[in-house]
């Protein structure tokens, strides 16, 4: 009997056990992933979320440069084109269109939501501090706020998801989905992005602001005032726009007065033993001589820690062949190593070939652009877009070194970027001889000054913020003079070309015409130009200035004339939006 | 298997297994000690393994013509491929003459007939406190690819104590080793040793040959056209594992009194497996990786299971006024299981006698794995009436607590915070022939017999329920994104069945015949629920399909002689069933699948081959223009059908092949499939046949899909000798195009293949060899065939193949090692 009671409780308490310690027993947490119960725990934590975000955002940089670009006039379909690239240059683009998918836009955008509901919840709950927290949900709003700038640049109405859709019951409830029109979007991308409690980058020696495999990672994010003042630009706010463009072109200006302090976002000329980012030729006016291996072609092929990329890029991303994701800019553009999928349009080279350079001592300009040659090459007879290729094929060789090691860069923003919109702002707050002033030589050449005394000539100080530039350089003159501003030269002096004359009566229209086409010579291929030309041709309500560029391109391009006669009429009837597949 | 004593098939009324019991269950019982008295069984047999007929690949002569007709359409001119060293035919003027100029069956380079050996040994005895049985096996199965074999070694130790006259005791005890010698199997272009000897070019040779025509001891580089040389594959390639299994368990069983007793099992299972792999770079094609090229390929993997499980029930049995029989049971079972899996691949070693992962180049090594973690707890309580053994009435119920289902489930009931599964199940059965109406019938049992019992399926993914991250880099640094969406409502999925039957034997039992029907409705069956673009994910796995099936099965067995020295038994067993999805969210989804489309849409069975019907070839250009067939290209252009392409069936009559053409081409799931079986005793000798047979799938021939698309240059089967050629000609084969820009290989009812078959899958016949001698208690000897013959139109190596488990692969001939006859010889002493 013993033995019974003995097995009869040994029974009785396994059972117990077994029922009282039920839901212990049923919750294992995956190993191999994270459980939202692990994650978000610290500021570590938070730094991996926001790696995560910027992992993902890598995977964008095929569809953002083929949207931005092959939808505008500077870049062109080739005989191995697909056919969803076909219909993306054409503009008859298809839903199932993978190209015109906003799906990976919008996986990158529920990270974002996720990593900003729980950062909210992080800081609520002490886990990581008021700083750490600004810094870090600042920058994924933002990011955010760029990703849906994007959607409506191509796809017009888009849901507005801000939600982190937690359970599959959140996915599919339809309210979680508000459907936005662009302009209403724009409204509330300022409003969110305006509110953000640090627009400053990652200060360094914070976690997120390293070196990593050799790459300083300062660049990696997304700049927020360019986020606004892009914002504000889209809205036609121009005094805004300018307020945040201006604060990023003096974003060197602090500290010591060093090369950086007049070179970084200034546009400005290095001093002697720097090599900076014009266009050169070793003997002036000798075409032949254009200088590759230095100037205005290393912009693109400058390692991430130099001076070159530092002073030049605001916003741009590594591809490293150790690591992923691949470079698939690689496939888009290369012959080599690739599938060679695009080409520089026939439009963009006529447009430099439209262009002539600065003359020289015997009196000649070279009659075209010279960024001509440093954009792009001629590969095995083919025309190559090079800019995202500089860091793959050689281009003093035309080949790759190790075609397998494909690393490149993602260009988002720049320098020229920055001074074209500022200008653009500017220009359409009246401030017309500013803005072709940055456009063509920079303060001492739009406000010259009769003598040596500059006291008050190369400035605008007589305007109020933020069209208010020092540029004053006295030479060796009385009184001395070297002003913030002094080393500006403009985008067309730094491209050695002539300046553009604007008549008088249309200086407006003019200049912004002037600006934008700048931005094709300047800032070909590099993601920026549809984004360009729409935002210019809601402006002016003329469809007219996106349609006629597209057709032109087409036409050029050989293509049959109805198929670009068609794509004309679909713009000019402002049907300028992908089809959003739900 | 010699340890194995008896074993039940559960069918139905399974929900005491509750979400593990969907799909039915099996009891095995191994080996026990019946008798106290010492008693050994030792057995031996060897087997001769038959290499399958090959497959009729073109010879050297037909497929240079064929290399000439794939090179020009590639774009060669006619002096570019004369010049080519396999086609230049002089002696003289080509070095290489000897090295191209062969005509190999290569197929007999990596198939061989083997020998298989087998032995085992069996003791048992005890006394009245213990019994034991303990079982000893050894085992080398070899495959008839060459170097591939399997060698076992298992031991087993159960005993049974009796503590006391009421408290008993069970251990049971298993370890088995296994090493596993392979080759890469199926489809596998430049590793797959079966699949390089289908595609080698006849004219080469394995081993290296110089100027002079003298052979070397060295096997050749991979090819000038690219492809592996089947013979370093098949001697030099390494893969294989080591399993290791143990098993052990322990019972305790207390009896209160008569009626009413508890017992308690706890168990544990640890598996390992090491798996590792060797690819060298002599005589391997090159594979050309994301950032380098890979020469040698070298791999380990290490798999792990552990699990814990418990098993505590009360037994309550009594029968009452010899009319009504009660049995009771209540239980309780507990399973904890983990499992992990971790890889290293290498690549580059610096010669090919590195054969370890660690000789990879640092740089280039990738590790990974995973692991999953998974508890399951089954209460359940089983009840059975029986009155005057005729009438008998089953209830079951199982309730089921898994760290799987999700704390939202919509069905079951929930306790703290936890979902349960509740299934019950309910049966009865009426014994017509124990009815006093019946005693004069001829008719010897006859049963009635109904369940209805909801069983479930917890294989639905361990983590599913959880909102989950993924790591994710950028450069070197690791960040975590989100990994799709949380399901909290996740759950089992539903199986509810209806079964019927009945079990009829007459002629004094000397025949017996049983007939089933079943319903069986799945609902809440996982599916992949297609989300909005807006979401920023394609899909998400949710309860939401549901499905049918319904069938048949028959049986009968005769005794057609009963004689004292001479009898013959004869069974027949055909079963039917009929498959249909219900619903599946969207109506119907599409996946691809070795090439192949498979169907799955509302109101049909489950996978169907979805393709293009091919109506032949286009004999001329005239017929071809004609028809006004385009396809369309990559770039959006179309091209039209020419002369010497297939002609597909335009469905919608708009001129173009494409999406739309598709329709239902097969179904890989047969009408009818069953078994006949033969038993003839005649003295001490007996033979016994089992015959096995399916009527009315479809295959798609995968393999034959490789071998005659007549697009690349490897080899292709002799049926492409007829491949059209010149205008006019009339045949089923389209021409050869290097790419297949037309698409003539699409996935059509060209490769679609009546499966149907009837074998003798077996055949044994014993000689029980008389023995005086009393210290032998019994001796047989025995010889068996299996797969002696099959009766198939199937074209490929053979109708039955083992595919990949995926419900996707059904019907699917991926050109995996084919089954093989094989002769076994045997003897078995008792002792």
């Amino acid at each position: 009997m013993k033995k019974m009671k003995l097995i009869e409780s040994l029974l009785v308490v396994t059972l117990l056990l077994s029922f009282s310690s039920c839901k212990k027993i049923f919750d294992i947490k995956p190993e191999d992933q994270l459980d939202i119960s692990n994650a978000y725990q610290n500021v570590y934590d938070a730094d991996a979320a926001v790696i995560g975000v910027y992992g993902k955002f890598m995977g964008l940089a095929e569809q953002y440069v083929v949207l931005n670009e092959l939808r505008g006039d500077l870049l062109d379909v080739t005989v191995n084109s697909n056919e969803a690239l076909r219909q993306i240059n054409t503009h008859e683009v298809k839903e199932s269109n993978p190209y015109a998918s906003p799906k990976p836009f919008y996986e990158v955008i529920l990270n974002c939501n996720d990593v900003i509901e729980n950062f909210r919840i992080m800081v609520r709950d002490k886990k990581m501090t008021e700083d750490q927290f600004n810094q870090r949900y600042s920058d994924v709003v933002a990011l955010r706020s760029f990703l849906y700038l994007q959607l409506g640049i191509h796809w017009g109405e888009v849901p507005y998801v801000t939600s982190s859709l937690k359970n599959v019951d959140e996915v599919k409830n339809p309210t979680n989905y508000p459907k936005v029109t662009f302009n209403v979007l724009l409204d509330s991308l300022i409003a969110v992005t305006e509110a953000i409690p640090f627009k400053n980058v990652y200060p360094s020696g914070t976690n997120l602001n390293i070196t990593v495999d050799g790459y300083p990672t300062e660049k990696f994010y997304i700049n927020k005032r360019i986020m606004l003042g892009d914002l504000y630009l889209w809205k036609n706010n121009y005094q805004k726009a300018a307020e945040y463009y201006r604060q990023v072109m003096e974003t060197a200006t602090a500290g010591d007065f060093g090369e950086n302090y007049y070179s970084q976002y200034k546009l400005g000329w290095w001093g002697t033993g720097n090599v900076d980012h014009d266009v050169v030729y070793t003997r002036p006016g000798d075409a032949s001589t254009l200088v590759y291996n230095e100037g205005w072609r290393t912009i693109f092929e400058n390692p991430f820690n130099s001076d070159g990329v530092r002073r030049e890029w605001v916003w741009v991303l590594p591809f490293d062949s150790k690591f992923r994701p691949d470079n698939k800019l690689i496939k888009l553009f290369s012959p080599i190593g690739g599938d060679y999928q695009v080409q520089p349009s026939q439009r963009i080279y006529d447009m430099w070939d439209g262009q002539t350079q600065r003359s020289n001592d015997r009196g000649q300009g070279i009659p075209y652009d010279a960024r001509k040659l440093l954009s792009t090459m001629n590969i095995g007879g083919q025309p190559v877009a090079m800019k995202f290729l500089y860091n793959y094929i050689g281009w003093n060789t035309s080949t790759a070194s190790n075609p397998l090691l494909k690393n490149g860069k993602w260009f988002l923003f720049r320098q020229t970027h920055l001074h074209l919109r500022f200008a653009e702002a500017a220009n359409r707050s009246g401030k017309y001889l500013l803005a072709w002033g940055l456009w063509n030589n920079g303060f001492a050449g739009a406000y010259p000054a009769p003598g040596s005394d500059v006291t008050n000539y190369h400035n605008t100080l007589r305007e109020p913020y933020p069209f208010n530039f020092d540029g004053r350089n006295s030479n060796n003159g009385v009184p001395y003079y070297r002003a913030d501003w002094y080393r500006n030269i403009g985008i067309r002096a730094r491209a050695n070309l002539l300046n553009v004359s604007i008549p008088v009566a249309d200086s407006l229209l003019s200049i912004e015409s002037g600006l934008i086409q700048e931005g094709a010579l300047e800032n070909a291929f590099e993601g920026t130009r549809w984004a360009d030309l729409l935002r210019v041709t809601l402006r002016r309500n003329d469809p007219s200035f996106i349609a006629d560029r597209v057709y032109e391109k087409l036409i050029k391009s050989g293509i049959a004339s109805g198929s670009a006669s068609a794509a004309r009429a679909r713009l000019m009837a402002r049907d300028y939006y992908l089809p959003f597949k739900w | 298997m010699h340890d194995i004593d008896n074993y039940t098939v559960i069918k139905d009324a399974s929900s005491v297994y509750g979400t593990k019991g969907a799909n039915g269950a099996i009891i095995i019982s191994t080996s026990k000690a019946k008798k106290e008295a010492t008693s050994i069984d030792f057995g031996v047999y060897t087997g001769f393994n038959q290499k399958p007929l090959f497959l009729p690949v073109m010879d050297a002569k037909n497929y240079r013509s064929y290399l000439g007709d794939v090179l020009q359409s590639q774009g060669l001119t006619t002096g570019q491929i004369a010049a080519m060293p396999y086609m230049n035919d002089d002696t003289a003027s080509n070095s290489q003459y000897y090295r191209y100029h062969n005509n190999t069956n290569w197929q007999r380079n990596v198939f061989r007939n083997s020998i298989n050996q087998n032995y085992y040994l069996k003791v048992t005895g005890g006394d009245n406190i213990a019994t034991y049985a303990l079982s000893v096996g050894f085992s080398r199965n070899a495959g008839v690819m060459e170097n591939t074999d399997l060698t076992r070694y298992n031991t087993r130790f159960n005993a049974q104590f009796n503590f006391s006259k009421k408290f008993t005791g069970v251990a049971a005890l298993a370890f088995t080793y296994n090493q596993n010698n392979l080759k890469y199997q199926g489809v596998v272009n430049k590793t797959g040793a079966l699949y390089t000897a289908l595609t080698k070019a006849p004219f080469m040779i394995p081993n290296e040959v110089n100027v002079k025509g003298v052979l070397s001891p060295n096997f050749e580089d991979a090819d000038i056209l690219g492809i592996s040389n089947p013979s370093v594959l098949s001697q030099n390639m390494l893969a294989y594992n080591r399993y290791y299994r143990f098993m052990g368990s322990y019972t305790f069983k207390y009896d209160f009194n008569k009626f009413l007793s508890a017992s308690a099992l706890i168990g544990v299972v640890y598996d390992k497996m090491r798996e590792n792999i060797f690819v060298p770079r002599k005589g391997v094609a090159d594979d050309t990786l994301s950032t380098f090229i890979a020469d040698s390929r070298l791999g380990t993997q290490v798999k792990r299971l552990f699990s814990i499980y418990s098993d505590s029930r009360i037994e309550f049995k009594r029968t009452y006024n010899q009319k009504h029989s009660v049995a009771s049971r209540l239980g309780l079972r507990y399973q904890q299981n983990r499992a992990e899996q971790d890889y290293t691949l290498g690549y580059n070693s610096a010669t090919d006698e590195l054969i370890s992962v660690q000789n990879g180049i640092n740089a280039l090594r990738q590790t990974g794995g995973g692991i999953g973690e998974w508890n399951w707890m089954n209460t359940y309580l089983n009840f059975d009436y029986g009155y005057k053994d005729k009438f008998f009435l089953s209830f079951n119920a199982a309730m089921d607590g898994s760290s799987r289902f999700g704390s939202q489930a919509k069905g079951g009931i929930s306790m703290g915070g936890v979902r349960y599964a509740l299934l019950p199940s309910i049966g009865a059965a009426w014994l017509l022939s124990s009815e006093n109406f019946m005693a004069l019938s001829s008719i010897d049992l006859l049963k009635l017999r109904a369940t209805y019992s909801i069983s479930g399926n917890d294989d639905i993914g361990n983590y599913s329920r959880y909102q989950r991250y993924g790591s994710q880099n950028l450069l070197g640094m690791q960040g975590l994104v989100r990994d799709g969406f949380a399901n909290p409502a996740i759950q089992w999925e539903t199986s509810k069945k209806l079964n019927a039957g009945a079990d009829i034997a007459f002629w004094n039992e000397r025949i017996n015949a049983s007939v089933d029907a079943y319903y069986n409705k799945t609902t809440n069956m996982l599916a992949y629920e297609t989300l909005s673009n807006a979401s920023g994910f394609q899909s998400v796995l949710t309860n939401s399909g549901s499905m049918k099936n319904a069938g048949i099965e028959a049986s009968v067995n005769v005794r057609t002689i009963n004689n004292k020295k001479l009898k013959w038994d004869i069974g027949f067993t055909i079963a039917h069933n009929n498959n249909r999805v219900i619903s599946i969210p969207g109506g119907e989804m599409h996946t691809d699948s070795y090439g192949a489309t498979i169907l799955t849409r509302n109101g049909s069975p489950a996978t169907l081959f979805y393709g293009y019907n091919a109506m032949g070839v286009f004999s001329t250009e005239i017929a071809a223009a004609g028809s006004k067939l385009k396809k369309k290209n990559a770039d959006g252009t179309y091209s039209n059908f020419r002369a010497g392409d297939v002609i597909f069936q335009d469905l919608n009559n708009d001129d173009v092949i494409d999406e739309k053409d598709k329709s239902i081409i097969g179904n890989p799931i047969p009408a009818f499939f069953g078994s006949a079986t033969t038993r003839l005793e005649y003295g001490r000798f007996s033979l016994d046949a089992l015959f096995t047979f399916a009527q009315g799938n479809e295959i798609f021939n995968h393999l034959r899909y490789k071998l005659e698309s007549a697009s690349t240059v490897e080899n292709q089967l002799n049926s492409v000798v007829n491949r059209w050629r010149a205008e006019g000609q009339q045949t089923s084969m389209p021409k050869a195009t290097f790419g297949d820009p037309m698409g003539n290989n699409r996935f059509s009812t060209r490769w679609i293949e009546d499966g149907s078959y009837f074998r003798l899958r077996s055949a044994t016949l014993t000689y029980a060899v008389p023995f005086k001698d009393k210290f032998i208690k019994n001796a047989s000897v025995y010889v068996t065939g299996t797969n002696l013959f099959t009766l198939t139109k199937y074209t490929g190596y053979d109708p039955e193949f083992s595919a990949s488990p995926s419900l996707f692969a059904q019907g699917i001939d991926a050109g995996l090692d084919p089954l093989f006859r094989s002769f076994i010889l045997g003897a078995r002493i008792g002792l």
